[in-house]
This record gives C-alpha cells, structure tokens and sequence, in this order.
C-alpha cells in the first residue's frame, strides 16, 4: 500500500498585478500556463493523482471565459486523477462560488472537488480534506481532521488536506484560517497537504508541507514550486521532492544613469539576467541626473533593449538635471534661483518634518510663517503637501534651468 | 528714443499735411488750441512707430481725413540704439514702409516692407498683436512715458515687460533673466493644468485624467458594490441555514410532543368514558336523595302551614263579624247627622230672605236719594236756561249798533262840530246888552236854542251866514251874513247832519250818546249770557248734555217707582228709616254667618262619616273574603298533605336512609375513577394543539427559510457568473496607472505653482530691500512739486503706491488724494522712470495737457521741476495754454492746418 501524488496549491488564476498596467494579462496568463505544467509534469511523473490544496482560482468572481478555459485544461488532462480543495480565495461559500457553478459544479470524471469535510477512500488511501467555506477565520481548518482520522482504520494512510496560513508568531494573521504546526501529527495524519503561502513550507517533521505557489508572483521569491510526494506505508514518513514549476523568473536591476551613457545603460540593464528575457519578469531601476534628451534616449533604448523580456517595469527616478558642476555653477552664478533652492529644501523639512539647518551664507532664510505666505499666494494648502512634491519643484527647477541653459536663453 | 520731427500728409485734420521739428533734446513746448490736433499727431505718430504698414481696418482707416479716402501718410525721425532714423509709412492706398538711417548728413534706406516694420518695432522696444492695431499696451516704455489726454490718474500697473523693465530700473534691481524666464515657464507648467484660483482647467491632462479616474472609480465603486451585495448575501445565506437548521430541530421536537401528547390524550378518553359513567350514578343517587329531603321538607311545611292556616280562618271570620258591627253604628250616625243638617238648612234659608228683603230697603233708599238730587240739580239747569232765553230775546230786541258804528258817528259828530266852528268864524258875531233881562229864540246853522241875555251885561252870539233871533214882544230879526266861504262851510255842515241823521236811523237810535248806551247794554247781555253758559255748563258737567241729564232724571224715577212697588210702598216718603234698617241688616247677616259656618261644618262631618262607612263596609267585605280564601287554603292543605302521605308508605325517614346509601356508593366509585386520571389531564388537549401550532409554525418558517434561501441561491449563482473579480481586477489595473497619472500632473503643476511663488517671493524681497531709495526719490521729486515737504510717498514692492503720508500707518492711498496731486504724484513717477532709463539710453517723456488740475503755484513748480528734468530727458509738452509755459523750454512752431479740399 503505497501512494505518490502531486501537491500544489495557490495557482491563483485570475490573480491582479495592477502595478504592472497593461502587461498584467501577461502575468495572468503564465499563471493558467502554469496549471497546464502542472498536469503535464503530474503525468511525466507517473503520479497516482494530483491534489490542489486550494486557491486554484484567485476568486470566486471571475469571468466565466477564464473559468471555462481551466475547465477545458482539465478536461484535456484526464492522464491523472485531480483533487480539488477550495481555498480561502475560491472558497465553497454557496450558490456563487465557481465550485457551485457551470462548468465545476459537474467537473470531468477524472477531477474531484472536495466541497465538504468528508473522508474519501481512493487506492485505499484515506483521503480527509477539509475545505474552506469562507475568506476569513480564526478556526484551524485541521481540527476536523482529528475525528475524521480517528474513524479510519489504523492501517490505512492517511491523507489531511485543507488551506490556511501556518501559526507561527509574527508570521500569520488570527483570521487567516491558521493551522497548528503540529496538526499532522495531532491528527494521527500521515501527511497535511496545505496552501496558503506562496513559498514552500515544511513542518511537522515534514509531514505538513506547503509546496508554494507553482508559478512566482513577486520579485526575488525564486522559482514556483510543487512537491511530488511519496508514502510507502501507513505511519511512514513522507518523501516530499520539491519540483520547479514556474515558467517565469522576477528579477530586478538598479541602474544609475549618466548622460552620454545610454548604450552602457541599456546593457547594463539586461546584462545580468541569467534566465531567457521570454521567460523573464525584469524591472529596471533608474537612477542619477541627466537631460532630457538623454532620458528620452534611453527610455526608448530600453524599450528595444527588453523587448523579448515577458513583463518589464522601468521605474523611472532620474532627474532631468544639469550636472553636478554645472549645476553647481548655475547656481553660484544666480543667487536668487540658489535661494529659491535653498527655500524648497527648507519648505520640504516644514512639510515632512525634517529639519533643514539653514546654509551659512543664508541672510535670510525662509521661515515657516514665510512658506505659509508663499502657499496662501499660490492658493494651495501646505499641510497637504508630500516630499513628493517638493522633489517635483527641484526637479522642475532643476530641468527648466537646464532647458533655458540648454536653449541659451539666458546666456 | 527721442523724437527729432513728425511729418503727417492725409491724417485727420492735416489732410493737408503738418511737419512738427526739429524738437530739441530738452524741454519742448507744442502749443496750441483746443481740437487743432495736438493729439492726433502724437497717436499717429504712434501708429508709424508701431503699427505695420499693412494695418488695415477701422484703425487705419480712422488715421484718414473724415470724409476722405486719402492714403495716410506719417513720417517720423528719431533717436534711439545710437542711430538716428526716419521711418516713413503709408497705409491703405499703395502700403509702404521705408526706414532710412541718417548717415554722414544723408538718409540711406536701411530697411522697407514688413523688415522696416519689425527693425523700428525693435529699435523703440514694442510688441504687436496677434492681429489688428496695436494698443498702449504694445509701445514698450512709451506706453509709461506718455501720460496721454483724458486718461484717468491712475497708478500703473508695470504688467508687461516694460513695465518690469522701468520696475526694475526704478527699484534699481537687476532682474536675472534666467530666474524670470524660469518663474514664467513655471507659471506656464502651472497654468497649463490649473487656473490662477487653484481650479483644474478645463481640457487641461489633469482634467482629462481626472475625468478618467472618475470614470474608473465610478465604474469601480458599482463593481464593489455588487461585490458587497454578493458577500452580504452570502452571509445571509449561512445564517438562513444556520436558522433553517434550527427550524427544523425545534419542529421535529414539536412533532414528537404533540405525538405523545396525542397517546395520552387517547388514554384520557377511556377514562374519562367511566369517570362520565360513574358520575351519573353518582347524579342519580343525588337527585334520588335531594327528592327526598325535598319532599321531607315539604311535608313539614306542609303541617305547619295547614295549622296555621286554619288559625287564620277562625280569626278572620271573628274580623269580618266585627266590622259588620261597626258598620251599622256608623249608618246610625250619618243618619242623626243628616236630620240635624236639614235643621240648619232650614233656619239658614229664613235668615236669608230676611237679608234679601232689607237689602232692597236700603236699595230704595239710595235710589229716592238719587230722584231727589237729580230733580234739584234738573230745577237749577231749567232757571239758568230761562235766563239765557231772556237775554236772547232781550239782544235780539235791541238795534244792532257795533263798536265801529259808534266810532263813525263819533266821528261824523266831530267833524260836525268842527264845520259850525269853522261856519261861525266865517258867520256873525252878535253882542247884545238888553237893560233887562229878555229871553229869545235863537235859530243859526240849522237848529234852534232858548237864549237868555241878562240885563245890562253884553251877550256875545255868533252865527254862520244866517241867524234868526226870536224877540219875545218884538218880532222876528233874520241876520244874513255876506261871506262866500261860510255857503260851503255851511253846505258840508248839511251834508254831515244829513249823514248822520241818516245813519242814526238806520240803526234805530235817536243820538249818537243813545247809540252809545244801547252798545254797552249789548255788552252787559252778552257777559251775561256767557256766565249763564258757564253756570249751565258746571250743573251739567257729569253728563254729555242736559238732555242726557234728563234722562237719567227719568230713568231713576222709573226705578224708584218699580223699588217702591217691590216694597210695597206708595210714597217715596214711607220707606223705612235708613239707620234701622242699617242695624237689622246687620244683624241679620251675623246670624246668617254663624248658620252657614254650622251648616258647612255638619256637611263635612257628614261627608266623613259616609267615608267611614264606605271604608268599614270594604273592611267587612274583605274580611270576609279572606275568611272565605283561609278556608280554602286550608282545605288545599290539607290534600296535598294526605297526598304525600301516600307516596311513603313506608314513612319519610326509611325512604331518605336508602336514598343515601345509594348516593355515597356512587360517590366512592367516582372518586377511584378519578383517582387514575394523571394530574395534567385538563391541559392535555390544549398542550397537545399548542405542540401541534408549533410544529406547523415551524413547518411554515422552514417553508420561508427555503424559499428564502432559494432565492438568494439564485441571486448568488447569477451574481458569482458574472465575474465581478475579474472586472475589479481590470479596473484596478487600468485605476492604478490613470490615478498616477494625474497626481503626477497635479504635483508637477502644484510643484510649478509653488517654485513659481517661491520665486516671486524672493524677488518681491529683493525689490523691499532697495525700495527706500526709489520712495526717497519720489518723495523728493513730489515734494517739490506739491511745496509739502513733511509727507513722503510709500511704495509696495510691486511699486504700487501704498500711500502718501508721514508714516506707512498714516498715510492716504493714492486714490484717496485730490486729483491735482494724482497728477503731479504720475508725473514725478513718469519723471523717475525716465530719468532711470536715461542712465541707459536717451528716453522721451511726452506730457499731453496732463496736468489739468494744477493751480497756479504749484505749475510755476512743475516749470521748475520739468528744466531740471529736461537735462537728462528729452520732454514734449503738449498744451492749449501757451501761457503757463512761456519761457521755458523751446516753443515749437505749429504750423496752420490748410484746409482741407473738398
């Protein structure tokens, strides 16, 4: 008597990533390739079944489109027997839960969804999974495993899967359906397949494990991940294999920025990627002071640069600055734009509360009662003000003087 | 830029053409009248200045001579980048411009077209329009250096770039460039996005992005809302289940009592069939018992009231012989009371016929009292009527002389008298003087008298025309008088004795004192007469006339006649007396009082003693029927008491012993039936129906709990296909890019607003730290021209003027000032400005009758102020009044305007 199935869970699809805009559907997508790769790798393996221990779907309210497409990836992987439990994203609530619904409410014959906290007995295993019925709650969904076990016969293994965050302090919230870290052995269980989290976890002298999410979500979270996993007998320890799934890698480069060095730049952003940019989610960090031009050249040669990447995010936190010298120069040349200089830095530290001491050859430095006449000038409230927009004026300054240098207006 | 000469041909009144110049470096004086065009030059040369050739429209067209179509020409030499120009354009008709620059004591064309436009636009610092004419706004320094005619003395506004120019050359403040383009394209960034209150402007990227995340959000909010709906509906749908569960529970638990309650129930019946049983035997037994105390008690009563009926029989047949006894002496009493009663009767009926007999005695009396004192009275009216009679007769006998008859004989006897007067004046006048005495007859005017003359003494006689003496033993003497007057004397005289003889005929006296007499005799009757009337009048006043009177008298007399017949008396005179008649009357009238007392007081006890009887006769009736009926009750008694006899046999006592040992039998089997009936049986049914209505209670909340339920199943299954999360996911994403979108809009145009504002604030700063020196200068340059040397002028670092006074905090506002001194605070401002300009180039102050309200003293000042001033500045005055600035300065010839050809 012996089992060897597929643990995962929290495949998410349908999952958002708004600070991605447009190219979100892209992650989207990955995700329900991921499932397909699941199924696949379940049936390379040889696996008895695959079990997903919940937070298959990133809701119950997705379109019927997306829903219906995970069905027909089911429906076309019928070499493995699948286990469905509800999660704390897809939970069996009722009528509107997607379990309940067309086309899951009658799944294929080769797909079982656990839709109550009942034991199920397949290759002679005894399967207790205890579904999540709502989003949140502070009751271990691995209670109920106690008495199920406990009505099984000793020599049968035994099987617990449910969802929710693991109770380590710090770590889980009250109401995130926490589960007792000792809950496999609690419960006489030969092994607890959970999800939750999305990197893996194991405890319970590696009877309880999370496997992660199959396909990564976040930056420097590493690979996606499932565990085939093995139990020779009842009481025997289970032999968990962590296996890669995920089919993208997040990585993230910083790059200070230069004028003249646009070229440099643009390899420098690509240059230390170890995976394939298709397969790659990169997000480039600017940093420094440089024209406008050389800005514009470079988003532009960035562009072409990444274009094979899957997903890129520039974030942009250059100034459209002079020089450091020049900069410098300008200022010593022109007074009154140092002073007003000096003011935004002085104004900043009124509005974020940090203190900006006054420069030595300052005579007369702006005063809080002075920024709160300048702001009433200019009809804008100064207690609603962020750092943000103080950056903004420098900025502004810094590039409109750049401008008119550069224009040789004021020359 | 100064001005060396202006040329106009075909320009408003100088369709002729007008050449003004050379103007000197100095002070320059243009005068001349009211509506000669002193103006008109000035604008015009304006226009050849700024304005392109090409101007065309009403601007152009109002440079023309008014009803004329002439092509304006101006022409205009100047100073100014260190070169002397001539610019000379043409506008309308064949538009030219040609700029020519003085070159070695000739003009050489230097530029022409639209390149000379723009070269002279250059060289005198203006700006043009988008499109049309240009305006004071657009003459660069010229614009605060010609104080116009007419133009209101208000502070300059220093709004465009000349004005920061003269601002900053006033101030003495070197703007940096670079700072001022960077706050204007500040401003601009700002301005692109917001408006000057802070508002979001409208088309602006922030509008539109804005507009977009409202969108978004709103389309946001209706997604979450259905979310939200979802979610509820959910939890509802687990509590219904949870309820459902509980409906169920507490229904199957009420169907379970009301099932048991239902066995009991049964077995309660059963019981209850022989508790019922028992019970009626238990009733019989009773009834049988009750029947026979009832008719024990019956029996008893029965005795009792059979003896005690027949005592009252005996007694009331002993009542009724009683009564019979009183009522037969009650009759014997009524009947000596009626006898008694006609004794009375009788004697009073005597006493009242003797009543009646002297009453009509007294009668008699008073009606023989009445004949006599009406006959009296009757006698007296008869006397009075007779003399009323007899002075009738007596008035009717005598004549009818009236009080004006009298008085016309009267006066007929006057005049009589006074004609034999008058007669015996005109008449004869006789003295005779017998020796002895001798009696005569004398006879004149008409009548004859017996005259005696005395011997020996004179007898005077006098007579009208004729007199005629009697001489006893002589003859007769017949004296006529002469006279003609005394015949009509004498004639009147007749005629008056005729009228009176006449007269005194007619009314049947002989003289007139008879007359007299005769009509105070009438007088006397007829006062008799009426105190005759009121005699009569008084006597009969009680009735409506004597005949009435008369009557009475009659009818009275009838009346005593028939009272004496009564009476039986013949003469009035044999009544009896009156007092004694007085005194039996009343007598008899005492007596007959007492009698009808008696007899009112016998019938009363007559009329009681007959109710007696009627009640003792009732008494006896009724006591004799109740006899009668005592004796029958009795009777009846009697039966019914053998009657019941009969129906025991065995006695009453034998037959209540049995009846009662039937009844406790009874009772003691009811009360072990009773004692097998549990203790709640009464509630039984109605717990039984109680547990019934709850589970059908229950039954119908399950039912509602269902349908509930099915339908929010329903709603969840269509609301979960929708794909809220997908949707959310959609807007979230394009939410989140749109919301960075316009804060990064909004914090660039926030962020351009402050650095702009920071800007100004410095450079406003920087203008206050050297503003003293500017305000010294005014003040300076004010003071000399007002002679007031205390108040000093107080500028704001936008130099508009914050007052003038001795202190910041005392001071007036410039609107606040009299409008001579407005007039002469612009020009020491004009003044100043020019002056700082100068220091850099040559610079022109154009004065057009600007100083309006100027007194005399302080213009004598303004001349003083304007020669100092001319030695930096070149200054054109412009005036009608050529004498406030004579001697100073260079008066420039105003050459006449030659008509204009028709």
């Amino acid at each position: 008597m012996s089992i060897r199935f597929l643990h995962t869970a929290d495949v998410q699809i349908g999952a958002r990533f708004v600070q991605f805009g447009e190219q979100a559907g892209r992650l989207r997508e990955a995700r329900v390739r991921a499932l397909t790769r699941l199924l696949a790798t379940a049936a390379e393996r040889g696996v008895d079944a695959v079990v997903i221990a919940g937070d298959l779907f990133e809701s119950n309210q997705l379109a019927d489109r997306l829903v219906g497409e995970v069905f027909e990836i089911f429906a076309a992987h019928d070499e493995v027997p699948v286990f469905i439990l509800p999660g704390n994203h897809d939970p069996c609530s009722g009528p509107a839960s997607v379990w309940m619904r067309a086309p899951f409410r009658e799944p294929p014959g080769h797909v079982v969804v656990w839709r109550e906290a009942r034991p199920l007995v397949w290759r002679d295993v005894a399967w207790l999974p205890v579904p999540i019925e709502q989003h949140r709650s502070t009751r271990d969904p691995s209670l109920p495993m106690v008495a199920m076990a406990a009505d099984c016969p000793a020599d049968r293994i035994k099987i617990g899967v449910t969802h929710g965050a693991l109770r380590i302090e710090g770590k889980h919230q009250p109401n995130d359906h926490p589960i007792a870290l000792q809950a496999a052995r609690r419960a006489g269980l030969d092994y607890l397949a959970v999800g939750h989290w999305h990197t893996a976890q194991i405890y319970d002298d590696g009877r309880l494990v999370m496997p992660g999410t199959p396909e990564p979500d976040q930056f420097g979270r590493g690979a996606g991940t499932a565990a085939v996993v093995e139990i020779a007998a009842p009481g025997a320890r289970p032999v968990c294999e962590m296996v890669e799934t995920g089919a993208l890698r997040w990585q993230a480069v910083r790059l200070t920025v230069r004028d003249g060095a646009v070229e440099e730049t643009a390899a420098r952003a690509t240059a230390g990627v170890s995976t394939a940019p298709a397969g790659t989610v990169l997000r480039i960090e600017l940093e420094g002071s440089v024209s406008a031009d050389t800005r514009e050249a470079l988003r532009r040669r960035l562009a072409e640069q990444t274009a094979a990447f899957a997903v890129v995010q520039v974030v942009d936190r250059t100034s459209t600055a002079l020089t450091e010298g020049r900069w410098r120069s300008r200022l010593a040349e022109h007074p009154l734009l140092a002073q007003a200089v000096r003011d935004v830095q002085r104004a900043r530290g009124f509005a974020t509360g940090e203190a900006v001491a006054a420069a030595a050859e300052e005579a007369n430095p702006l005063t809080r009662a002075d920024w709160e006449g300048v702001c009433r000038a200019a009809r804008v409230d100064p207690g609603g003000l962020s750092g943000a927009v103080f950056d903004e004026m420098l900025e502004l300054i810094a590039a409109e003087v750049a401008r008119l240098a550069a224009a040789g207006d004021a020359e | 830029m100064r001005l060396n000469a202006i040329e106009l041909r075909h320009v408003g009144v100088f369709d002729g053409g007008i050449s003004v110049g050379p103007f000197a470096e100095g002070l320059n004086i243009l005068s001349a009248p009211n509506e000669a065009g002193k103006s008109t030059l000035l604008w015009a040369t304006a226009r050849g200045l700024f304005d392109r050739h090409t101007l065309s429209g009403e601007a152009a067209t109002r440079l023309q001579p008014v009803g004329a179509s002439l092509a304006p020409e101006i022409t205009v030499i100047f100073t100014a980048g260190g070169g002397r120009y001539r610019i000379r354009k043409r506008f309308l008709h064949g538009p030219l411009s040609e700029l020519s620059e003085h070159d070695g004591g000739s003009w050489r064309v230097v530029a022409d077209g639209d390149r000379a436009d723009d070269r002279v636009l250059e060289l005198v610092g203006g700006s043009r329009p988008g499109r049309g004419a240009t305006k004071a706004t657009h003459w660069g320094l010229l614009r605060y250096l010609w104080g116009r005619q007419g133009e209101s003395a208000e502070w300059p506004v220093w709004d465009d770039v000349g004005g920061a120019r003269i601002r900053s050359e006033l101030a003495r403040v070197e703007l940096d460039p670079l700072v001022e383009r960077l706050r204007a394209r500040l401003e601009e960034t700002h301005a692109e996005q917001l408006t000057a209150t802070g508002r979001v402007a409208r088309q602006s990227g922030l509008y539109e992005a804005r507009a977009r995340v409202a969108r978004l959000e709103e389309e946001m909010a209706s997604v979450r809302a259905a979310l939200d709906r979802l979610e509820h509906q959910e939890r509802e749908l687990r509590s219904c289940a949870e309820e459902r569960a509980v409906r169920r529970r507490e229904r199957a638990a009420a169907e379970d009592r009301a099932e048991q309650l239902t066995t009991a129930l049964s077995e309660l019946e059963l019981l209850r069939k022989d508790l019922e049983r028992w019970g009626q035997a238990r009733e019989s037994a009773r009834e049988r018992l009750n029947e026979v105390d009832r008719d024990r008690r019956e029996l008893e009563t029965l005795e009792r009231d059979a003896g005690e009926a027949d005592r009252r029989a005996r007694e009331e047949a002993r009542a009724a012989e009683e009564g019979r006894d009183q009522l037969e002496a009650a009759r014997r009493g009524l009947a000596d009371a009626l006898a008694r009663q006609r004794e009375l009767q009788q004697r009073l009926a005597g006493a009242r016929h003797e009543e009646a007999r002297l009453r009509d005695g007294r009668e008699l009396l008073d009606c023989r009292a009445r004949v006599e004192s009406l006959r009296a009275r009757w006698g007296e009216v008869e006397g009075l009527v007779q003399r009323r009679e007899e002075c009738t007769r007596r008035r009717t006998a005598w004549p009818g002389i009236t009080a004006e008859d009298l008085e016309a004989l009267r006066a007929a006897r006057q005049r009589e008298r006074e004609l034999e007067t008058e007669a015996r004046a005109y008449g004869l006048r006789l003295r005779l003087r017998p020796d002895k005495t001798a009696r005569m007859q004398v006879s004149r005017d008409g009548h004859t008298e017996e005259v005696e003359a005395p011997g020996g003494r004179e007898t005077a006689l006098s007579a009208g025309r004729t007199v005629r003496l009697a001489l006893s033993g002589w003859g007769t003497l017949d004296i006529h008088a002469g006279a003609p007057e005394a015949g009509d004397v004498e004639r009147q005289l007749e005629e008056t004795r005729t009228w009176i003889a006449g007269r005194l005929r007619e009314l049947g006296v002989l003289s007139v004192d008879e007359g007299a007499l005769r009509l105070e005799q009438v007088k006397d009757l007829d006062r008799e007469r009426r105190a005759i009337d009121a005699q009569l009048e008084s006597v009969v006043r009680d009735w409506a006339s004597p005949a009435e009177m008369h009557a009475e008298l009659l009818r009275a007399e009838a009346e005593l006649a028939q009272r004496m017949q009564r009476c039986g008396v013949t003469t009035p005179r044999a009544a009896p007396a009156s007092a004694a008649l007085e005194a039996e009357l009343s007598r008899i009238q005492s007596a007959l009082r007492l009698d009808e007392a008696a007899e009112a007081e016998q019938r009363n006890a007559i009329a009681a003693r007959q109710a007696r009887i009627e009640q003792a006769e009732k008494a006896a009736a009724e006591a004799d029927r109740r006899a009668v009926e005592q004796a029958t009750a009795c009777a009846a008694l009697t039966a019914k008491l053998e009657a019941l006899r009969t129906r025991y046999p065995d006695g009453i006592d034998a037959a209540q012993a049995a009846a009662r040992e039937t009844f406790v039998t009874a009772e003691a089997r009811l009360e072990a039936a009773r004692g097998r009936l549990p203790s709640d049986w009464e509630t039984l049914a109605e717990r039984q129906q109680r547990a019934l209505a709850a589970s059908l209670q229950a039954a119908q909340e399950d039912h509602a709990i269902e349908q509930r339920m099915q339908r929010l199943e329903g709603a969840l299954a269509q609301a979960g296909a929708e794909g809220l999360y997908s949707r959310e996911t959609a807007l979230t994403e394009a939410l989140a890019p749109a919301q960075t979108e316009a804060e990064r809009i909004e914090r660039t145009a926030t962020a351009a607003r402050l650095a702009g504002a920071l800007i100004d604030y410095r450079q406003r700063a920087a203008v206050r730290t050297v503003l003293r020196p500017l305000e010294d200068q005014l003040s300076a340059a004010f003071a000399e021209l007002s002679g007031n040397h205390d108040r000093r002028v107080f500028l704001d670092e936008r130099l508009q003027v914050r007052g003038v006074g001795t202190a910041p905090d005392r001071c007036l506002a410039f609107d606040q000032l009299s409008q001579g001194a407005r007039e002469q605070l612009l020009l020491a401002l004009r003044a100043a400005a020019a002056l700082e300009l100068a220091r850099h180039e040559p610079q022109l102050l154009i004065l057009d009758d600007v100083l309006v309200h100027t007194d005399p003293v302080r213009q004598e000042r303004v001349l003083d102020f304007l020669t100092r001033l001319a030695e930096e500045v070149q200054v054109l005055v412009l005036t009608c009044h050529p004498d406030r600035y004579r001697g100073v300065g260079t008066a420039l010839p105003w050459e006449g305007v030659p008509a204009r050809t028709e």
